[in-house]
């Protein structure tokens, strides 16, 4: 069974401006045990899952941010799967990301964003809130976990094939331009074909997705000859961008 | 603004479209149970037995094409040698996702073309809200352009006209608009927070533009929940929200384009405050504030309490 527990957006604002209002001293404190990676207060259903992902995230730490997000990314996936039933819906609940942020993962939450945003700080916070429950699109294990439903290709090592090659910023680029709403299939594939794509420069993917929603008002990429690849080859086209001519999946 | 010719009322009635009104339905052991939607822009349903996260939804409905061939040819949307195809496009704001749906079969009667959608929305996949348009779009392009046909639109995939529009409301009707529930006696029973946006007609209606705050150490203050506690304080609330709503869009010189449907991004602000204004019963006044908030208020109080339809 899957744990689905839930903090309320209120909720997590108290725990949160609770912190935020800690004396110095006793931040500290609460910094150097989650330092050490020691966090007591959740329901012991996710100990399990945090052992995980707390291993995951140590051992790829060293390897830089992205591949820490990844890697956390997948570990949350593997647990939070839709073949296991955690569905759509679920997935979409921010209060369940919110609990996992603000009450499991804590530590490497605050470790991954520890710059609050700019009138929290002014205000003498410490906490990153957008990171940690606020904002739906920028819930740090909700956007991972979403990078990697969004981005499947069927196994975890061909997903993994695929996103290697990317950043962090590709991460914010795919979760926050949703136009109307997430259409699967073009998503999956459009991650595949970027891997293949030959000289990526920072600003590429943001690109792509921008002309993508431009493209989408008066097209649907599933209705194009050859479905969502048709159609990418030819928004690919008209941005000027070269890909591999090697396809891994047809190895054509 | 389209460069190319798309479906106009007068197309639509010389080829002679018939579509049948959605049947919807879920399924319980193998019996497929009717629902009943209420509402013709805005559907909403009254079965208390079903939940459309946990029985899912099957959605059924035919178009019947009687003349298809005016739709063909330099006085129609498409190529003599193309292909017209038809398809709902469905969008579920609440989840940020969307699909399309082809027809499950498809035939000619006689001179007429017909099509025939059936589709299943398991359990789990859509919450809150749907979206169900109909379109045209060019399935097959035309491998020869005749003389007259240049201005045609010949993109295989490319939508040529909506056949129609039906918005499911799958919770209530405030609860489309992102809420959060606090507890604190030194606040307001509630209050409207808006981020800072500056593009209402692109912005979208989530929760990081806007969120209704209801404080619930107020025993008056709305619950959230399946049923409306306080209807009348909860109408007063998402009068005075829309009015708020509207004066900022109207700010941001966006006021004619919102209530006329000009340029706005599926899911923006606008387009939300566009399809509450549609279907409304009684037309806001938008003439002064005063009016525009007695107006809102006579369509919010019909839809909370269930006007007849």
């Amino acid at each position: 069974m899957i744990p689905t527990k839930k903090l309320t957006k209120d909720q997590a604002k108290h725990l949160i401006d609770d912190i935020d209002k800690l004396s110095a001293p006793l931040f500290d404190e609460l910094i150097a045990k989650w330092k050490n990676n020691i966090v007591d207060d959740f329901s012991f259903e996710y100990n399990e899952l945090r052992n995980k992902v707390i291993a995951v995230y140590k051992e790829s730490k060293p390897f830089g941010w992205y591949e820490t997000d990844l890697k956390v990314g997948f570990a949350l996936y593997r647990e939070f799967n839709p073949a296991n039933g955690f569905s759509f819906v679920l997935a979409s609940d921010d209060d369940i990301w919110r609990y996992l942020s603000c009450k499991v993962f804590p530590d490497i939450t605050y470790e991954r964003y520890p710059t609050p945003e700019k009138e929290i700080l002014e205000q003498g916070g410490h906490i990153n809130h957008k990171r940690f429950y606020s904002h739906t699109r920028r819930i740090w294990l909700k956007t991972l976990w979403w990078y990697i439903f969004l981005s499947w290709q069927g196994s975890e090592a061909e997903t993994y094939d695929v996103l290697r090659r990317f950043g962090v910023d590709t991460i914010s680029d795919l979760i926050e331009r949703t136009g109307q709403g997430y259409r699967l299939a073009l998503y999956r594939q459009l991650m595949y074909d970027y891997s293949r794509v030959k000289n990526k420069n920072t600003d590429l993917f943001n690109t792509i997705q921008k002309q993508n929603l431009v493209n989408c008002r008066t097209t649907e990429p599933a209705l194009v000859k050859d479905a969502e690849k048709g159609y990418l080859g030819m928004l690919f086209r008209q941005l000027s961008i070269e890909i591999d001519d090697v396809d891994r999946r047809t190895n054509e | 603004m389209f460069f190319y010719p798309t479906l106009t009322d007068e197309l639509l009635e010389t080829a002679g479209f018939s579509l049948t009104s959605y049947i919807y339905s879920y399924n319980v052991n193998d019996l497929d149970c009717r629902l009943i939607g209420k509402g013709k822009n805005v559907v909403k349903f009254d079965d208390d037995t079903w939940r459309i996260e946990r029985d899912g939804l099957r959605i059924r409905r035919s178009i019947v094409i009687e003349y298809p061939e005016y739709l063909y040819g330099k006085s129609g949307i498409a190529c003599e040698d193309a292909e017209l195809g038809i398809c709902i496009i469905w969008t579920n704001k609440t989840l940020k996702q969307m699909g399309t749906i082809l027809p499950g079969n498809t035939y000619r009667n006689e001179a007429s073309s017909v099509y025939e959608f059936d589709y299943l929305f398991e359990p789990g996949t859509i919450k809150g809200d749907l979206c169900l348009e109909t379109q045209l779009y060019i399935k097959k392009a035309a491998e020869k352009i005749l003389l007259g046909e240049e201005s045609l639109m010949n993109d295989e995939g490319v939508k040529v006209g909506v056949l129609d529009e039906v918005h499911l409301d799958l919770g209530s009707m405030y609860m489309e608009f992102p809420i959060a529930e606090i507890n604190d006696k030194k606040l307001p029973m509630w209050w409207l927070e808006l981020s800072d946006w500056s593009e209402p007609q692109k912005d979208l209606f989530d929760e990081d533009s806007l969120c209704i705050y209801l404080n619930t150490a107020y025993e008056l203050c709305p619950k959230m929940g399946e049923t409306v506690k306080y209807a009348d304080v909860l109408i007063d609330i998402i009068t005075t929200v829309y009015v708020m709503l509207y004066r900022k869009v109207s700010d941001c010189g966006c006021l004619a384009n919102t209530i006329n449907d000009v340029d706005l991004e599926e899911g923006s602000i606008s387009k939300i405050l566009y399809y509450f204004k549609d279907s409304c019963k009684t037309d806001i006044d938008f003439s002064t504030e005063e009016r525009m908030h007695k107006t809102i208020w006579m369509n919010v109080a019909d839809m909370i309490n269930g006007g007849d339809d």
